[in-house]
């Protein structure tokens, strides 16, 4: 094996998290992801969060992980929703070889972590998201103000999706919470939400997500 | 009655175009229904008039939410304020009856309409629930200092309340007996005509008066007297009867509130028997109507310090089972149930999170649409109380999440909890100058208090999923209706080629069947002929619909459809549901029930009483909350109107603030006349309006529950009644002193409350038309209302100085509370079998307060067996039956004393001339006719007189040298005199069935041997006649045998007495030489019994 464990990790990072930005990429119509297709990316991380957290790294050959890292390419190539499913699902098989775990929706579904602290906080925070953003929008009609309905529909539907994955995440304890992350939401991204004019409201929903996203994409500890 | 409305309303409404706002003026009782009837009328006239529906929806929405003007702006929608008051059933009549149904069903008034307007500050007043600090801060007649200190100060100890309300409100007596008395009494006494008996009588009566003053604890029914008899020599009693006639009139002018003092020394515990309770708050109340304290002020102090209480109780309850926390065994099972009921709140919190989620994608999904806002906007009352919902820590307040209260429960502070959550006030708390410092006895109290706030929502969970159900159900007929609006309307091309596809699989499937095969056949050739391409378009769409219909009828006829029918027609899914939160609930459910459970059990074990208490004082919260709204609902004053021109650029709040900041609070004079809301009541048309808006107030009491609609008009005029019965007494004599003002102010409360209590308000939700009052309700709330009547007549007697049927009252409260003197041990333990079984009972009732009990039930929430109840009834039936007859004698002894010695004090401290006070000394000597009882019984000792005539063989007592045949005189002779004796008789019969009896009589004072007439007179010129009148001439020991003829009061005796003493001899030229003398006497004489020993009456 000519690649080190990190390059290993990274590797599998990278292509998953292009999956999962694809996915994102793809999200431009006014449909929100479906609840199927979310658990569908969800599986892909904690597939790819199985592997990289084994410790002995498992025998990954150089023609497997080339195979794996071709497939980042058959990503960026995918113009649908249902192309991009196929290589998730081809992603999932070849992560599923190096590891034992069970993550069937069953199992995902009672796997709540017993300790909870900041990331119950952090949950308990980003379920009012939706409502923030219900207010604003009712706002703005009322007081006149226009903004972009189309990049609103998309940006909108992406930190829908990131916030999805991610509350997922923090009730499986595979993402940490911060209290700099809580405060980031309590004290800034949600009241700019709030606050929000015609002209900052598509922008303060993509802070939340770009926020969102950055604590999904952050390399699994070992 | 209409036409004077309309021109009321006219008048109100033009005024209002004047200020040109839509602005309602005032909010009180007789406008709002003349406003509410007028804007009806025009509105069921004219349904396209938006102000008179704007004006109607104010008002309702103001009865809705008043005081809370923004809760009242949010129900101004017709659609809201159906379903509002859709539980109400007087409204709902009224709504149907005039067709608001209809004209408010889609209704939404005007933008402009302005709720900043609905504001009524006086009779606001009545609904205020003042913190401490917010008491009495608006009048300066009020003893601000005093009600302050009163309300702020440490709680006395929950066990002296009683005491000292009935201190407080105690105020310097003002009939009290002037000092000039004495000489009156002097008089009085001068004239008794067995002075010296009955003087005796009295010492003796007067010091029995002190022993039973101390053995029957009436030291707190009379302490004047108490204080003054124990230090007294009562021989000279003479010289104290002024002081003494004035420590009686004191004691029984202030008979009612000692009263108070009276039950707490007999262990009556003030916070656990409502009838007790009751006296408390009525004291209050006279302290605080005595010092002039608005009415208003009066409602908003009692119920902010009855809920004072309930808190102080409620943290007492708390701390003392902390306190048994490590010791005892239940208090493992409470935290073991508390924990799991976490993890499983947590699990449904989580299920609620995620089914809102969904709903919301929906509802973002609908909204994006342009016509998004719209669609929603209908369904906004359904939607948002499901996505606006906060589901964090499902049932915890925002200080209190679960791992808190775990951690008190451990009696540590959760600092893993704290850290997670930082804030300074936190900081500051546990680690600042000025920390809590909270012991693990108070943690665990608190941990406890956070279990039962808990507790106390285990419902809301069954709501929120009622609430969500409803939601999705919504949102589901939306999208349903949405995608139907979408679809393009079909082609007739594409119509007729679905049917023809439709008949071909029908007939392919039926095509055995022959009748079925030709029916089809038919319809396919019909489809066949009609054209798509003719001009009507409209009629060929009709043909193809007239056959779509026909071939679904034939379908719909068959047992067995065909596959395809079935499959164009698929079963009607079932209504949404959430099956996985379903399952949560139900197993929330059952540890809610462990949870109360364990916690019932150890709170039973260590704070029962307590918790009886609170309970208490929480059903007494719901008596003043509901005087509270009928005060605000029959407020009729008009208050000053304002305008708001354009020129003024303040905030309405602002300026009504200004404008009423020198209003005076609300008083007797501000309500609706008994004639206005009779008129009410009597017009057909209104009579539900008016009884609606009341059950609306009083549905606002919380923990009231089910409603009696019907009843509403009976109460709302009792309450009128009694208030215009207190109105009239004072308009009537303005000038009338503070007693009178007094005793008004007691019959007031006393009625007010018996009429809340009494009053069939409350609706069993199981039995339609079954109704009930509070009295019927509430655990032992039956006596209120006759301990209210005797309490008013006790406390009108008393202040008026009518002490003898003041006395009346008060033993029949005596009985009302049931007090038995110094029970015995077999009486003690019939009682305290008894108040278990109570206590069972009363325990297992449910009661309105319980919902607003914060949980402190003592069940375990199951309802006690229809088998069990019964049991306990008659139990309690038997035991009270046979404490009524254990002892009898001894119980109506107690209360014939109690009755005995209280008239005596009455009629001494009234006696205003001596014939009064020897009526008073008369009233405990025995009665004209009491010579009978010796005849009667078989035995009786009295202290006894005779009034008669004797005559007597008089022997005197010559010194031996004298020679009383020198000195001319006979030292016997015989003598004829009045015979008064006074003495002690022995009396007893030879059998049962004897009719007279014998009286063995030792007299000791001869008031008729003064009167002794010598017979010889002509021997006997040197002595006197009648011998002197001095106490050696009275005094006369002797003993006599009396026969008592039966059914008479004469008696004929025989017997030998001692005296006079001493007859003076005069021999000439001699010194006087006094000489004594025996005589044998025979008697006739009436019998007049002066004292029984034996025989009381």
């Amino acid at each position: 094996m000519s690649h080190t464990p990190t390059q290993v990790r990274d590797t599998i990072h990278r292509v998953c998290m292009a999956s999962y930005q694809r996915q994102l990429d793809l999200l431009q119509s006014a449909q929100l992801v479906s609840a199927p297709t979310s658990r569908e990316n969800l599986q892909l991380l904690l597939h790819a969060n199985a592997v990289s957290t084994q410790e002995p790294l498992p025998d990954i050959s150089d023609e497997k992980l080339t195979a794996f890292t071709d497939m980042e390419t058959e990503i960026e190539q995918t113009q649908t929703t249902d192309d991009l499913r196929n290589t998730r699902n081809s992603l999932i098989s070849w992560l599923s070889e190096f590891h034992g775990e069970d993550f069937s929706e069953e199992t995902v579904e009672n796997s709540r972590s017993t300790d909870l602290g900041l990331n119950k906080r952090m949950r308990d925070e980003l379920f009012l998201t939706r409502g923030k953003i219900r207010s604003t929008r009712r706002r703005l009609k009322d007081s006149g103000q226009d903004y972009d309905h189309q990049a609103y529909v998309s940006t909108r539907n992406q930190l829908l999706f990131v916030q999805r994955t991610y509350l997922e995440q923090l009730r499986m304890d595979l993402a940490k919470a911060t209290h700099e992350g809580i405060a980031q939401v309590e004290r800034i991204l949600h009241p700019a939400i709030l606050e929000a004019t015609g002209d900052t409201f598509v922008a303060s929903l993509s802070n939340l997500r770009d926020f969102i996203l950055e604590q999904i994409s952050a390399p699994a500890e070992v | 009655m209409m036409l004077a409305r309309f021109f009321c309303t006219v008048l109100i409404t033009a005024s209002c175009f004047l200020i040109g706002k839509p602005a309602l003026l005032a909010q009180y009782l007789s406008n709002d229904l003349n406003r509410l009837a007028t804007n009806v009328a025009t509105a069921q006239a004219s349904p396209s008039d938006s102000q008179a529906l704007d004006e109607l929806i104010a008002t309702l929405a103001y009865y809705a939410a008043a005081p809370n003007t923004d809760e009242a702006a949010k129900l101004a929608s017709g659609p809201l304020l159906l379903a509002h008051y859709a539980d109400n059933p007087a409204m709902v009549q009224f709504f149907n009856e005039q067709g608001l149904d209809t004209l408010l069903r889609n209704y939404e008034p005007s933008d402009t309409l302005d709720f900043g307007f609905l504001r009524a500050r006086g009779r606001e007043s009545f609904l205020r629930r003042p913190e401490a600090v917010d008491l009495f801060s608006t009048n300066g007649l009020i003893d601000v200092s005093k009600i302050q200190n009163t309300y702020n100060a440490p709680r006395p100890p929950l066990d002296n309340a009683l005491g000292l309300a009935a201190k407080d409100a105690s105020t310097p007596l003002s009939t009290e007996p002037d000092a000039s008395y004495i000489s009156t009494a002097l008089t009085g006494l001068s004239d008794w005509i067995s002075r010296r008996a009955q003087e005796e009588l009295t010492v003796t009566f007067l010091n029995r008066l002190r022993e039973q003053i101390r053995e029957n604890e009436l030291d707190h029914l009379f302490p004047e007297t108490a204080n003054y008899l124990p230090s007294l020599n009562l021989i000279n009693y003479k010289s104290i009867l002024p002081s003494l006639r004035l420590a009686f009139a004191r004691d029984l002018n202030a008979l009612s509130l000692n009263l108070g003092n009276f039950l707490y020394a007999l262990d009556a515990d003030s916070f656990t028997d409502p009838a007790v309770y009751n006296l408390f708050l009525v004291y209050r109340l006279l302290d605080l109507g005595a010092r002039d304290v608005p009415l208003s002020e009066i409602l908003a102090f009692t119920y902010g310090e009855l809920t004072e209480t309930r808190r102080n109780l409620r943290r007492s309850i708390d701390l003392q089972l902390a306190d048994q926390a490590r010791t005892s065994q239940r208090f493992g099972p409470v935290r073991d149930s508390y924990r799991r009921q976490v993890d499983r709140l947590a699990a449904l919190e989580e299920e609620f999170q995620q089914a809102k989620l969904e709903l919301e994608n929906e509802y973002l999904l609908i909204e994006d649409r342009e016509d998004g806002f719209d669609l929603l906007a209908p369904l906004d009352s359904i939607l948002l109380p499901v996505i606006d919902y906060n589901y964090a820590n499902l049932l915890f307040p925002d200080d209190k999440a679960p791992e808190v209260i775990f951690g008190w429960l451990f009696g540590k502070q959760p600092l893993d909890y704290y850290l997670d959550n930082p804030s300074l006030s936190r900081y500051d708390q546990l680690f600042g100058p000025d920390r809590d410092s909270l012991s693990e006895r108070d943690l665990i109290a608190a941990g406890l208090t956070g279990v039962r706030e808990l507790l106390a929502m285990r419902d809301r969970p069954h709501q929120l999923y009622l609430n969500l159900l409803a939601a999705r159900e919504a949102i589901d007929d939306l999208k349903e209706r949405v995608e139907l609006q979408d679809r393009p309307e079909p082609t007739l091309l594409s119509i007729k080629e679905t049917l023809n596809e439709r008949l071909v699989l029908e007939q392919t499937y039926f095509r055995h069947k022959e009748a079925d095969s030709l029916q089809l056949q038919f319809l396919r050739n019909l489809l066949a002929e009609t054209l798509i391409d003719q001009t009507d378009k409209d009629m060929v769409r009709r043909e193809l619909m007239s056959i779509s219909d026909r071939l679904d009828a034939f379908s719909e006829e068959k047992a067995e459809p065909s596959p395809n029918y079935r499959r164009m027609h698929p079963p009607v899914p079932p209504p949404a549901s959430y099956p996985e939160l379903e399952t949560l609930l139900t197993s929330v459910e059952v540890e809610f029930n462990q949870l109360q459970e364990s916690l019932s059990a150890y709170s039973r074990e260590f704070a029962g009483d307590r918790i009886r208490a609170h309970r208490n004082a929480a059903n007494f919260e719901t008596v003043f909350g509901l005087g509270q709204q009928m005060f605000f609902l029959l407020y009729d004053q008009e208050e000053p109107a304002f305008s708001l021109s354009g020129e003024v650029e303040v905030a309405p709040s602002i300026l009504l603030e200004q404008q009423f900041a020198n209003t005076p609070a609300a008083d007797l004079t501000d309500f609706a006349p008994t004639g206005k809301l009779t008129s009410y009541l009597l017009d057909p048309a209104i009579n539900p309006l008016v009884r609606g808006l009341a059950y609306e107030r009083l549905s606002k009491v919380p923990g009231l529950g089910s409603l009696n609609a019907p009843a509403m008009g009976r109460l709302l005029m009792d309450f009128t009644e009694g208030l215009y019965e207190y109105k009239a007494a004072y308009e009537a004599d303005s000038t009338a002193n503070k007693v009178e003002r007094r005793i008004r102010l007691v019959h007031f409360i006393t009625s007010t409350v018996s009429s809340i209590v009494e009053a069939d308000i409350l609706a069993d939700p199981l039995v339609p038309g079954r109704a009930f009052s509070l009295a019927n309700h509430l655990p032992g709330f039956s006596s209120l209302p006759d301990i209210n009547d005797q309490l008013d007549e006790l406390f009108a007697h008393t202040q008026r100085g009518d002490y003898r049927y003041a006395v009346s009252n008060l033993v029949k409260l005596v009985d009302l509370f049931n007090i038995i003197p110094e029970p015995n041990r077999r009486q003690q333990r019939l009682i305290d079998e008894r108040d278990t079984y109570l206590e069972e009972l009363r325990d297992a009732q449910p009661t309105p307060a319980d919902l607003v009990l914060e949980d402190l039930a003592l069940t375990t929430g199951e309802a006690i067996s229809p088998d069990r109840m019964q049991y306990l009834e008659s139990e309690i039936d038997r035991l009270e039956d046979r404490l009524d007859r254990l002892d009898t004698t001894r119980m109506s002894r107690n209360r014939q004393q109690l009755f005995l010695y209280g008239t005596f004090m009455a009629d001494v401290a009234s006696a205003e001339s001596p014939e009064a006070f020897a009526g008073a000394l008369d009233a405990v000597a025995l009665p004209p006719g009491s010579s009978q009882l010796k005849r009667n019984k078989p035995f009786s000792l009295e202290l006894n007189a005779y009034f008669g005539i004797n005559y007597a063989e008089e022997q005197l007592n010559l010194p031996n040298d004298f020679n009383a045949a020198e000195a001319g005189i006979s030292d016997r002779s015989g003598s004829i005199s009045l015979f008064v004796p006074v003495g002690l008789s022995l009396s007893w019969k030879g059998s049962y069935t004897q009719k007279s009896s014998y009286t063995l009589f030792f007299p000791f004072i001869d008031l008729g041997a003064v009167s002794a007439y010598r017979f010889d007179l002509g021997q006997s010129q040197n002595i006197e006649r009648l011998p002197q009148f001095t106490f050696q001439n009275v005094f006369a020991p002797g003993a006599h045998l009396m026969y008592n003829f039966a059914k008479s009061p004469f008696s004929l005796g025989a017997g030998v007495q001692y005296g006079p003493s001493l007859r003076r001899i005069n021999l000439d030229g001699s010194p006087d030489l006094d000489v004594s003398a025996v005589r044998f006497m025979l008697s006739l004489s009436v019998d007049v019994p002066i004292f029984s020993f034996t025989n009381r009456p």
